[in-house]
């Protein structure tokens, strides 16, 4: 009897094993990202494109971490984008961008859809880390599943000073566009 | 059967924790995963901004104008200090030098100017032969060519052979930089003056001399600048013995399009054949000026933005 009831729970056992392994961690990452900020100001707007952005959104945990390095904007004029490495970003000392958190929300990579979801987490840039919670779009077509987010970033949450003497005056806030297709990681 | 109970208890708790570790995967294991994409796909990184300036003092760093930008450049060296209150320590007289550099890409440069020193027209044509980077290429130093030809324009004198080609000097430099820190760059400057004409047979035509210098950043927007150019000696050559080596030190002040130079130096010409070879000022007595470079970047050009 007792050899029957340890049999029955070594099944269980066996039964839980095979259930957890079905379920393993399934990781999505971001390819083809694109990164736009745009800030508009008196003298002339300001924008920049960014193709390097990384990141990961863990699907079974929800957790996601981004990284995007600031030396991969590309703007117009190659003197702006000299101006906002060394003067604005510091990207010596700063080289990236995060942003790490949860998503919240219910959605579905396998299923065809647009799943408003919300990203929050500590978005960090030039060093200084910011809490927030971002309104983003999942949106599967066909099978295949991207990302796409718009959001303001105010200079001075993130210590990005502005000089007094600047002879362009420069947006305190900038717009920034992400979107960015997600592909199963093996 | 208790105790079997709880044996078998035990173990469920066991596995079960040794599967459940599977779902608990942490932020740590994402960042993990973005590193090893980076070290995957490497990339080059230029190092950028190693000096504030196109020149150091009067030396060329390895920085150009960007590319689309042009560059108008003021600089101004006073008369000596040794004056007196008299000359106002040197400021009632300038030479005066006014340039417009231009970036053809993000490599090559030109730029023309004229200098009240000797009343001398100058070009300039400057490029990258190598960058500093890290990352998938690794480059260790920078290494960029400057090449100059100045035309001297002063009336000649009753007697002197002064043709169109007795005018010229040509200079060719390969600036040889490293930043060491975001707040420490070095140069060595190897250079060549070659005079079309010079005074008498004992002067040489050809003067070779070294460059060195370097910067230390004192604030985000402010530096310490220093160089020295030491000249191979030319036996028996009054022109020579005449001058000095060139020294200089100052500061820069940068605030988005401008760029100020404040410094002293024993130089008056600001192009390289007149302050390589022809510093007449000595600092150990009073030959000392006061002089600014002050640039005003504008963007001319864009490249197209999608």
């Amino acid at each position: 009897m007792k050899i029957y009831q340890s049999l029955f729970f070594v099944a269980i056992l066996f039964v839980f094993q095979s259930v957890s392994s079905s379920v393993v961690a399934q990781r999505y990452t971001l390819e083809d990202s694109k990164v736009h900020f745009f800030s508009s100001a008196p003298m002339e707007d300001i924008e920049a494109n960014n193709k390097d952005c990384k990141g990961v959104i863990d699907t079974k945990t929800n957790a996601f971490s981004f990284r995007i390095p600031i030396k991969s904007f590309v703007f117009p004029s190659s003197l702006m984008q000299q101006h906002f490495n060394e003067n604005y970003m510091e990207s010596e000392k700063y080289p990236n961008a995060t942003f790490k958190g949860n998503i919240e929300g219910n959605y579905d990579l396998k299923t065809d859809g647009t799943y408003d979801v919300v990203a929050v987490g500590d978005l960090e840039i030039h060093g200084k880390k910011q809490a927030r919670k971002i309104p983003s779009q999942i949106i599967v077509k066909n099978g295949k599943a991207s990302i796409k987010s718009t959001f303001d970033v105010k200079l001075e949450d993130h210590d990005v000073e502005i000089p007094s003497i600047m002879f362009k005056k420069i947006a305190e806030t900038i717009k920034v566009d992400m979107n960015s297709d997600l592909k199963l990681y093996e | 059967m208790n105790k079997n109970y709880l044996l078998l208890t035990v173990f469920l708790l066991l596995f079960l924790t040794c599967f459940s570790s599977q779902f608990t995967l942490a932020q740590d294991d994402l960042d993990a995963l973005l590193d090893e994409q980076e070290k995957e796909n490497p990339k080059t990184e230029y190092t950028t901004g190693a000096y504030k300036s196109t020149r150091l003092i009067n030396l060329h760093t390895t920085e150009k104008v960007a590319a689309g930008a042009l560059d108008f450049r003021i600089s101004h060296r006073f008369g000596t200090l040794d004056g007196g209150g008299y000359e106002f320590f040197g400021l009632d007289q300038a030479t005066l030098r006014l340039g417009f550099e231009y970036g053809i890409s993000d490599r090559i440069m030109i730029g023309v100017g004229r200098n009240s020193f000797q009343k001398t027209y100058d070009g300039l044509f400057k490029t990258d032969l190598l960058r500093q980077s890290t990352g998938e290429k690794n480059m260790p130093i920078s290494m960029t060519y400057v090449g100059t030809v100045a035309i001297n324009t002063l009336k000649a004198n009753a007697g002197q052979d002064k043709t169109f080609a007795n005018r010229l000097t040509y200079t060719n430099q390969i600036i040889l930089s490293k930043k060491f820190s975001e707040g420490f760059s070095f140069l060595l400057a190897p250079s060549w003056v070659h005079r079309n004409l010079v005074p008498t047979a004992e002067d040489k035509n050809d003067l070779y001399a070294l460059g060195l210098g370097g910067r230390i950043k004192l604030t985000r927007r402010t530096s310490f600048n220093a160089e020295y150019v030491y000249r191979v000696p030319i036996s028996n050559s009054l022109l020579f013995d005449d001058n000095h080596n060139s020294l200089s030190v100052g500061f820069d002040i940068e605030t988005g399009g401008h760029v100020f130079q404040l410094h002293l130096t024993n130089s008056r010409s600001m192009i390289e054949k007149g302050f390589i070879a022809e510093t007449g000022g000595d600092w150990l007595d009073g030959g000392i000026h006061f002089g600014f470079n002050i640039t005003r970047e504008f963007v001319l050009r864009k490249s197209k933005f999608n």
